[in-house]
């Protein structure tokens, strides 16, 4: 590797060192905005998937074909057994 | 000594801590496989499951370690038993326990399916190990924030040019959430208006100072005559215009530090209800670059200072003191005080803890665990470092004031006028304090719905837990001795440390591997905190319960005092028992073949 390629290396690492300090928990904070609602969505449409008593599935069967690449990781995620110590707010205090 | 060796010293123990000791383990004992697939790649889900560049995640795990922790320990150490001893301690702490607590609980999740620790100390030694960490969590918040509250309280009460900079940034971080969520303005723009706007209201703190003293804190002890509302005793402080070692000073609660003391914790019972985006993120992140400016100048300074300004490089503060720092009757010998004393900056049981949660399920391969884990831990040792320095080039004064005063002097190093340097150096402790006392709160109301909200369904009513945890913390701001709160909460700090290492030893011996490098620091933890626990106990029967007991007017120092035992007993019991747990799981691993005996090769 070259001096100039160690150097864009090392910038790039830096930038996103950087990135993780500052901006990367506004992305996590975006993305577990938007999964809540998706899944409120995926409950409301397909809940009967994961024993949540809905209406009958006419909208969820419209909906199907859009959301089966999802199916899978909506329910282990839905479903994971979490701990009290899994909350997100615990991974921003700093002691 | 000078600054100089102190920075060179540090830098050496990290990088060979790290690529002689840390990457052998990681190597040999542990043999973490790229080839391996990490819970982050196996159950991608773009939320909690993500695979992530090893470079972002060392950014968001040591902002997530580092804070005030460390700087008050070192400060704290330094003046009781001299900057030595605890250089000393930081820097075999971090290289031979704190990467090896850090980083083998990260590797331990990933190893888990990405399991937090409680989850595996559920399966590993016995279902109670959980409640009882509660137990830990629970008392470990209370603890700071009674410490921290009480820090904020003094200071914002005493320095007068501190609250318009406080202000400034809770009012900043307001804007930078709406900017950010609301008006969807770009993180850039944001940053700058709301750290600029910022860094102005604290360099204007001294011109704000004659109004918050004569004005707002005249105003409030009018109220009483300007008479205290509480006097008592508070045997631990100097008293003035006595021979040195003469302690005990009559404290006086005046109105003004119960306001201040109350504004703080309205400030908390905001970033502890509001959702975590309208105040407490965006406050973090504000007082973040707050901090981080400060640190990087300071340590800069602290470099440099040698060649530019050659005159504060020298270490005024006495490098040694004794083997017993106390005084007045009090008991603080080197070993076990120095060890709970500094916690942070050397090994931490939080991190272990807290920092395991996401990080692990966000590694893309496992060789990425000692970087990020054991990587983080070693630039917290420098965090600590710094702070040590910064008190040790001032000979004089009380902890905050001779931190910022220290650091102060380290960021006039690289061209930044004395006075203004010394604000900043000020409002970086003072904010890094806070941030971090607004979100003791936040999780102490969920550790306290989490532990009491099934049997007192009042406590999943997130107001109802915020202010029964902010009147605990109130209790202890105001009947506490500081020095004991600090030992309290390292010894809990200490004492989650010691069982994530445990945690780490039954796996390693769960699955045939040497465990060696976890279970020698964790008896040593295990039985020292175990035993800081009772020095501090017998310090609060023998300096403040015994003198004052009976005594008219003193009751609240006498009940302080009680309350603090009393937790001190609960810690010590519960480790004994989560120790005779892990006895038993031991004995449990050990007469069974190994589940899942480690790959044969590097």
């Amino acid at each position: 590797m070259s001096l100039a390629e160690r150097i864009r290396a090392l910038r790039r690492s830096a930038g996103q060192f950087l990135f993780g300090m500052t901006a990367y928990e506004f992305v996590q904070h975006a993305n577990h905005m938007r999964h809540e609602q998706n899944v409120l969505l995926m409950v409301l449409t397909f809940g009967d998937m994961i024993g949540v008593p809905i209406m009958p599935p006419y909208y969820g069967l419209r909906l199907l074909p859009f959301v089966v690449p999802e199916l899978e990781t909506w329910k282990r995620q839905v479903l994971r057994e979490r701990y009290a110590l899994d909350k997100e707010e615990f991974d921003l205090i700093e002691i | 000594m000078n600054t100089l060796y102190a920075v060179v010293i540090g830098l050496l123990v990290s990088y060979f801590g790290y690529t002689q000791y840390a990457r052998k383990i990681d190597k040999n004992v542990i043999q973490a496989d790229p080839n391996k697939m990490t819970p982050a790649r196996m159950y991608t889900d773009g939320v909690d499951f993500v695979p992530t560049s090893r470079n972002v995640l060392f950014g968001y795990h040591f902002k997530s370690i580092a804070a005030a922790g460390p700087i008050v320990g070192a400060i704290t150490a330094a003046a009781l038993w001299g900057w030595f001893p605890a250089l000393i301690w930081l820097a075999v702490g971090v290289t031979f326990l704190g990467w090896a607590s850090d980083y083998s609980a990260i590797i331990m999740s990933v190893r888990n399916e990405g399991n937090s620790l409680s989850a595996i100390a559920h399966r590993l030694i016995a279902p109670r190990t959980r409640i009882i960490l509660f137990l830990f969590i629970f008392f470990y918040l209370l603890l700071v924030g009674g410490a921290f509250g009480g820090i904020l309280t003094d200071i914002l009460n005493g320095q007068s040019q501190a609250p318009l900079g406080i202000i400034g940034l809770v009012l900043m971080g307001l804007l930078l959430g709406q900017m950010l969520y609301r008006w969807r303005v770009g993180l850039i723009p944001a940053t700058l208006v709301t750290v600029i706007i910022t860094f102005a209201l604290i360099l204007l703190g001294p011109a704000s100072s004659g109004f918050f003293k004569d004005t707002v804190n005249a105003s409030v002890n009018s109220m009483t005559g300007n008479q205290p509302l509480v006097t008592y005793f508070d045997p631990t402080v100097a008293t003035p215009n006595a021979p040195a070692g003469t302690l005990g000073v009559e404290r006086q609660i005046m109105p003004s530090f119960v306001f201040w003391g109350l504004v703080i914790l309205a400030f908390c019972y905001f970033g502890s209800v509001l959702p975590i985006w309208r105040w407490a993120q965006p406050v973090v992140y504000v007082g973040f670059w707050i901090t981080a400016v400060a640190m990087v100048l300071g340590l800069a300074g602290a470099a440099l200072a040698v060649v530019l300004r050659p005159e504060i490089a020298q270490f005024q503060l006495v490098a040694f003191k004794g083997w017993d720092g106390g005084v007045g009757g009090a008991l603080q010998p080197i070993w076990p005080m120095l060890f709970v004393t500094i916690a942070c900056g050397a090994i931490s049981g939080w991190h272990a803890l807290f920092g395991s949660v996401r990080t692990p399920r966000q590694l893309e391969y496992a060789t990425a665990a000692l970087p990020v884990g054991g990587g983080a831990m070693f630039m917290e040792f420098l965090l600590g470092l710094l702070a040590l320095l910064a008190v040790s080039i001032v000979g004089t004064g009380g902890g905050a004031p001779r931190f910022a005063n220290g650091l102060g002097n380290f960021i006039s190093v690289v061209g930044v006028p004395l006075d203004y340097a010394v604000s900043l150096a000020f409002a970086a402790f003072i904010v890094i304090v806070l941030v971090v006392t607004q979100l003791v709160f936040r999780v102490m109301r969920v550790t306290l719905a989490e532990w009491l909200g099934e049997s007192m369904p009042a406590f999943r009513n997130i107001h109802v837990s915020t202010i029964v945890s902010l009147a605990l913390a109130l209790f202890l701001m105001l009947t506490g001795t500081w020095i004991y709160l600090w030992q309290l909460f390292g010894g809990a700090n200490q004492l989650m440390a010691s069982l994530s290492l445990l945690l780490v030893t039954l796996w390693l011996l769960s699955t045939g591997r040497n465990a060696l490098f976890a279970g020698i620091p964790m008896v040593f933890m295990y039985v020292t905190t175990i035993a800081a626990n009772l020095v501090t106990a017998y310090n609060l029967y023998a300096t403040v319960l015994l003198p004052n007991v009976g005594q008219s007017g003193r009751e609240l120092p006498v009940i302080g005092a009680g309350l603090m035992i009393i937790v001190a007993l609960i810690l010590d019991v519960a480790a004994l028992v989560i120790g005779y747990d892990a006895w038993v799981a031991s004995r449990r691993f050990r007469e069974r073949p190994a589940a899942q005996p480690a790959p044969v090769g590097a």
